[in-house]
């Protein structure tokens, strides 16, 4: 990559960040975080949106005694009023005790609601004749009744107008409820509900105004009139305080963790290498990291949960660890220059990040968009860690080993993805059999005796959304002392309806009153209020409006009456009221609300309305003092059938970990694929992948052992070190085994350089989500101590236990893998998959499987470099040592594998080919060989498709018996030698077996037909031919059963054509029996065969299968 | 059930009683009446003892309630009759309301309408209802002492032989619904003169006394709470 497009794409990455920057916002709403669809969160939404004032403050006064506590807070309520600028209204006492006309409107709306009869008899009772009786009647009441209630009412209301059925059900409305609002029973508790002036939009335009009325309440409290305020205690609550709260804890949280990591790792990495610059170096780029994802998170998310802040502490943790392992690798060879150290050590970087963000992503799969959110981020982090520290964190630090050798090969970015090229292990360093001793005494007692916790008790699951909201702050205590002061019943739920208009939302509130006496006569819930006497009916309210009218009339008529019956106007306020508010009803032409001050102020407790939606608040009490969130699952969704949303914080946590536990088959099935795909990846090798699985499944069963010793539990928030802990895991185990290969299995090397990074690594983050542990946020505190265990575990296992693992399983069988590690057969050439393709050939028309296996071969040819490298390094004679032309023919050579892959899968299932490109002259050799009847021995190459050779030879009339070697898979050698066997060709199955070539001279001898290749080396007896100008060590088999036999040798090829198969039958090879006595003359025989297909070689190479060396190494 | 017409009590009460607290010429009227109060302890002791050595006392009663609806006061006479811890009022001619105390309940009946309200006076909320009952008791003192806990004296006026002492509620939420409480006794023979109830809206209620009797035998089926079937119950402080 040219340094230009270097530049551009630091300059891009740049841009990407201001943008992100310009767009950044942060959500502190923690709803958000849950899944929108859930009825309980959906409720909770609506609920916070349109009942809780995002405006309104509560402030909540103690005083010594009750008379001291009224004083006090009119006096605040005085001085707060006065600060118009940031107070729009203050409410200490019901409305209507400073307002009763104003019920008047509300009482008329009441009436207006009415049943069209009800309403309908107030004219009688208004009638003019009627009028005297009335007020006679109530002059009476007045004079002998001892009710203070109802000397107050008829006092206001002498024509009785108040006297209607649906008030006696007004409990909301009752004079205790009011006060209720307002002061404690004694008096001495009272509360204040201020309005903001200002938009509290954000947390920090919250701590802005609380601070000034903080400032307000303290300059009252300590200005002339301080005395009575000795004793008096002030407090705060309400949404914005929970809002800056949040906020506030969770930037605390931030900070202070940031902070205590980064201390840490400052302290860690200085006691380990003693060193400013790098440990310096360090904190900047992990300042760098944190900024720049913040920024890129805001880019791609918008707006930031807080509680996705959280990712700052996770991904501390693991940036860390790419560079120190980087800052290791180069300290332990100074010999290396940084891109070296870069090509050696940014594959296992690079595939432990893809895995940890893949894992972290997948957190997008479990139902919670705040979990997912966190996700995201920490994925974005990691990816941004892992470019700046392989790209960065090393140049600065060793200027002198900045620049590639002269010699060095040039470096693509995909070399950053593939391992480099590890001298197999030739001896497994000496290795004392106590340390294994020890890893497995130690392994079996940590396994044992967690598996002995677990046996008695598993961690349990907290069902209480308490995870996600915040601790005990201020604001929470208050508002608890307020529900105990108020007398207020604990732990109500919500019930929400909307609707889009009234009439909508009448009929489901009606239908939910109905769900909900089923279930307060099943117990479910204790009991409910639902304001639905209080929500208009649009039917009355038609049927009413020309009642109205005419009531809205009446008003000089009955003032006059009353006048007349020695009243004075002080009882005509309340009638008057209420005849106004029937004239406007008369004169509406749609549904109407109450619109003054103390309606607005009653009604926006449990109504809400927008443009184009109606809510309605209802009260559901549970039947004992603990919600069981099971038991109300199925009122809830009946609720929810017919919208009414039962919500509430007990309900929200049970519903969240459902829909958790629901998907959690979504996430946990890609992380583990996840886990064990990077692991395949990494290590192609199922011994090392298993120890990988190991260490996690050890790690595993510890953190839950540890989780039960501890009393833990797994809740939302802690779920999520679920991905984490895996993505560490595999980080070690990967670091770890990648560092014993390459230093041979010496453990005091490894320990030395990676185990001691992985040390500092683990220590970091075991010492950064420790930190979270004190968090304010209880979801937070307890993820932070799950992490910290779980990650702890993954290092000491991976650094003390699974290097003796590894020694352990790779000190017997090793060196043998290791030898013919790039030799062996692909891992995909085995029974199952040839079965599978068979199938598929059987089932799909060619061209769909040949693109599908084409796109494959690239892939591997991508991701499979080493193996590829093969096939390169097999070219390169022919081209003369020119690698491009090489590596294109290679990688033509795949695509090409891949299609004579598919064409030999539907010969070998049936399909007839027919379309052979040869000649007559050409095929009248083979003819020509076979009449002499001494057999005839085709010699072919692993050149284009040399299996279908028995197909034209069978179509010829000519039965061939292939020799081959047995497959890697008994179970495919079976099922290709049946395939072969179905379009007429014999297998033999040659091997090692001595007697089996005894067998092939006989058959020869009885002029059979047979067929071998001998393009590759043998695994012994082979001879020095010049193959392509190299010495090539080739095969004397052909040579050796022409010798034994006297069989015909013909040369073929079979190459795929775009319009067929060309057949080439090269002339016979002749040859003098009795020469070839000696081994010279084999020698010779052979290489005049190999010579003989040089040129066939060469003009179909792309068609040319080799892929396992055939070259002796060292050449 | 308490309903909203309780809010319109309240509420009217608040707005009378705070027009009425802006007046600074009351405290005035009132820091100087108290000097003088101090000359007529020994007789509101005296009453005191009275009360407290009475067994029973009978009287008929005039009652007049000035309030600020009406133009003109409304009247009504009735009857009483006092035991320690209980008393039975009976209000209009035939009753209209029978007013009935109990040690643990007030018992109001309304004979016309067939109904009664029961209120339990052990479980009364703190408020304008408790501060009510509380001066329906102090309209009656029988012990100095525990009157004085929750009322001030204001002020003690002699004229003829009859004793007129003003009180005023201590508590401040008690104050929002009564003013003051007048008592006035004769100071011959210390039997009840009269007892008159301000309101902070400015209403008063006024009962003047005669043919008071004292220790007589009272029939004690007058303070019986059983109602006839046919009543209608209610406790309107009751949740």
């Amino acid at each position: 990559m040219s340094s230009f497009l270097k530049r551009w794409w630091w300059v891009l990455l740049l841009v990407a960040v201001g943008l992100g920057l310009a767009r950044l916002r942060f959500d502190v709403d923690i709803l958000n975080l849950l899944p929108p669809d859930e009825p309980s969160v959906q409720g909770l939404k609506l609920y916070q949106r349109h009942f809780t004032n995002a405006r309104e403050l509560v402030v909540t006064l103690r005083a010594p005694d009750s008379d001291a506590a009224e004083k006090l807070a009119g006096e605040l309520a005085a001085r707060l009023r006065q600060q118009t600028n940031l107070v729009e209204e203050v409410t200490w006492q019901p409305p209507w005790m400073e307002r009763p006309d104003q019920l008047g409107e509300l009482l008329g709306w009441l009436w207006f609601n009415q049943p069209p009869g009800d309403f309908a008899g107030l004219t009688n009772r208004l009638a003019p004749d009627q009028l005297k009786p009335a007020l006679d009647e109530t002059r009476e009441l007045l004079a002998t009744s001892m009710s203070p209630m109802d000397l107050a009412r008829r006092s206001f209301d002498p024509f009785n107008l108040l006297t209607m059925p649906a008030l006696t059900n007004i409990s909301g409305m009752s004079m205790e409820q009011g006060n209720q609002m307002f002061a404690s029973a004694d008096g001495k508790y009272r509360l204040l509900y201020l309005q903001s002036a200002v938009d509290l939009t954000s947390y920090r335009a919250c701590e802005s105004w609380l601070k000034s009325i903080h400032a307000v309440v303290a300059e009252l409290q300590s200005g002339p009139a301080k005395d009575p305020w000795k004793g008096a205690v002030v407090r705060y609550t309400g949404r914005p305080v929970f809002v800056e709260e949040i906020a506030t804890s969770m930037q605390h949280d931030m900070s202070h963790s940031v902070s205590a990591t980064s201390l840490i790792i400052a302290i860690l990495f200085w006691l380990t290498h003693r060193r400013w610059k790098p440990m310096l170096w360090l904190l900047a780029l992990l300042g760098l990291i944190l900024f720049a994802t913040l920024a890129l998170g805001a880019l791609v998310l918008g707006t930031i949960s807080v509680v996705a802040l959280g990712f700052a502490a996770v991904l501390l943790g693991l940036a860390v660890d790419y560079a120190v392992v980087h800052y290791q690798e180069a300290l332990a060879h100074p010999e290396m220059t940084v891109p070296e150290i870069r090509r050696a050590i940014a594959p296992s970087i690079l595939w432990a990040a893809i895995t940890t963000m893949s894992a972290f992503l997948v957190l997008n799969l479990g139902g919670l968009p705040g979990l997912g959110q966190l996700g995201s981020l920490v994925a974005i982090g990691i990816g941004v860690s892992a470019l700046v520290m392989v790209m960065i964190y090393l140049p600065p630090l060793f200027p002198e080993r900045r620049q590639p050798r002269p010699n060095q090969a040039p470096f693509h970015w995909w070399n950053y993805f593939i391992a480099p090229h590890e001298p197999p292990v030739a001896e497994i360093a000496s290795t004392g059999t106590t340390s294994h001793r020890a890893a497995v005494r130690l392994t079996g007692l940590i396994f044992l005796s967690a598996c002995a916790v677990l046996c008695f008790q598993r961690p349990g699951l907290d069902r209480s959304g308490n995870a996600l909201q915040p601790a005990h702050g201020e604001a929470q205590t208050t508002l608890d002392e307020m529900t105990v002061e108020l007398g207020l019943p604990p732990q109500p739920l919500w019930l929400i309806v909307p609707g889009r208009n009234e009439a909508e939302v009448y009929q489901r509130l009606t239908k939910a009153e109905k769900l909900l006496d089923g279930a307060v006569t099943n117990h479910l819930i204790g009991h409910y209020l639902l304001p639905d006497t209080l929500w208009p009916r649009a039917k009355f309210q038609t049927a009413n409006r020309a009642t109205a009218e005419a009531l809205g009339e009446k008003g000089p008529l009955l003032s006059a009456a009353l006048l007349d019956a020695g009243f004075n106007t002080n009882a005509f306020v309340l009638t008057s009221e209420l005849v106004r508010t029937w004239s406007r009803a008369g004169a509406s032409t749609s549904v109407i609300w109450p619109t003054n001050h103390v309606s607005q102020w009653l009604l926006k407790r449990f109504v809400a309305r927008t443009p184009d939606e109606c809510l309605v608040m209802g009260l559901i009490y549970p039947a004992t003092n603990k919600v069981d969130a099971a038991e109300l699952t199925a009122l809830s969704k009946q609720l929810a059938q017919n919208h009414a949303l039962l919500s509430g914080w007990e309900l929200l946590g049970d519903a969240t970990l459902k829909r958790v536990q629901s998907k959690m088959w979504l996430v946990v099935t890609p992380m583990v694929l996840l886990v064990l795909l990077s692991l395949w990846f990494a290590f192609r090798r199922m011994t090392e992948i298993l120890l990988g699985v190991a260490v996690l499944g050890l790690s595993g069963v510890g953190l839950l052992a540890t989780m039960v010793l501890t009393g833990w539990t797994w809740n939302l928030m802690n779920l999520m070190a679920l991905p984490l802990i895996l993505g560490t895991g595999v980080d070690y185990t990967l670091f770890i085994q990648l560092a014993l290969r390459r230093h041979g299995g010496d453990l005091a090397a490894v320990r030395r350089s990676v185990g001691r990074a992985l040390m500092l690594c683990g220590g970091t983050a075991v010492a950064g989500f420790g930190s979270l542990a004190f968090s304010s946020n209880l979801g937070m505190a307890s993820l932070g101590k799950v992490c910290a265990v779980g990650i702890g575990a993954n290092m000491l296992i991976s650094v003390f236990l699974l290097p003796p693992w590894w020694r352990w399983f790779r000190g017997d069988r090793g060196r043998g893998t290791s030898d013919k590690s790039h030799g062996a057969q692909p891992a995909f050439y085995c029974g199952g998959l040839w079965r599978l393709g068979l199938a598929g050939a059987r089932i799909i028309p060619a061209a769909l499987p040949k693109a599908v296996a084409a796109g494959l071969a690239d892939l591997y040819w991508q991701f499979q470099r080493q193996r590829c490298e093969v096939v390169v390094q097999n070219f390169l004679p022919v081209f003369a040592g020119n690698k491009p032309a090489a590596e294109k023919a290679a990688r033509a050579a795949h695509r090409n594998f891949a299609a004579k892959l598919i064409d030999l899968w539907r010969i070998e299932s049936g399909e007839v080919v027919r379309n052979w490109l040869t000649t007559d002259g050409e095929l009248e050799i083979i003819h020509a060989a076979r009449r002499r009847g001494r057999g005839t021995l085709f010699i072919t190459l692993h050149l284009g498709n040399w299996e279908h050779g028995g197909l034209l030879l069978n179509q010829l009339g000519i039965r061939l018996t292939i020799l081959s070697q047995a497959e890697p898979d008994d179970g495919l050698t079976d099922l290709r030698k049946a395939a072969r066997a179905r379009y007429g060709v014999d297998t033999l199955i040659i091997g090692d077996d001595g007697f089996a070539f005894v067998e092939v001279i006989k058959r020869l001898q009885a002029g059979a037909d047979m067929a071998v290749s001998l393009d590759r080396p043998p695994n012994r007896g082979g001879v020095p031919v010049d193959f392509f100008g190299r010495q090539f060590v080739g095969s004397l088999a052909a040579a050796e059963l022409a010798r034994a036999s006297g069989c015909a040798l013909v040369g073929v090829t079979i190459i795929r054509r775009p319009n067929g198969y060309a057949v080439k039958v090269l002339p016979e090879f002749v040859y003098d029996r009795k020469n070839l006595g000696s081994r010279a003359a084999r020698r010779e025989l052979t290489q005049q065969i190999l010579r003989a297909f040089e040129p066939e070689i060469r003009k179909d190479i792309e068609q040319w299968y080799q892929f396992t060396p055939i070259w002796p190494p060292g050449k | 059930m308490v309903s909203i017409y309780a809010h319109l009590a309240a509420g009217k009460m608040t707005c009378a009683f705070r027009a009425l607290r802006g007046g600074f010429w009351v405290f005035i009227f009132l820091a100087t009446i108290v000097s003088r109060a101090a000359d007529y302890g020994s007789q509101f002791n005296k009453w005191f003892e009275v009360q407290t050595n009475l067994q029973s006392w009978a009287g008929d009663f005039t009652q007049t309630r000035t309030l600020t609806v009406l133009n003109q006061p409304l009247v009504s006479h009735g009857k009483v009759w006092v035991k320690p811890g209980q008393f039975r009022w009976e209000l209009g001619q035939p009753a209209q309301t029978i007013v009935l105390r109990q040690p643990d309940q007030l018992l109001i009946v309304y004979p016309r309408l067939k109904r009664a309200e029961k209120y339990p006076l052990d479980g009364v909320p703190t408020g304008p209802m408790r501060d009510a009952l509380a001066l329906l008791d102090a309209s009656l003192p029988r012990d100095r002492a525990a009157m004085e806990k929750n009322f001030q004296l204001l002020s003690a006026t002699a004229t003829n032989a009859t004793l007129q002492m003003a009180l005023q509620p201590r508590s401040e939420s008690a104050r929002k619904f009564i003013g003051q409480v007048v008592i006035a006794f004769h100071t011959n023979d210390f039997t009840i003169a009269a007892t008159e109830m301000k309101f902070a809206d400015g209403s008063k209620l006024r009962n003047n006394f005669a043919n008071v009797v004292l220790n007589l035998p009272i029939d004690p089926r007058l303070f019986a709470t059983d109602l006839p079937t046919n009543f209608t119950l209610v406790e309107p402080l009751k949740k």
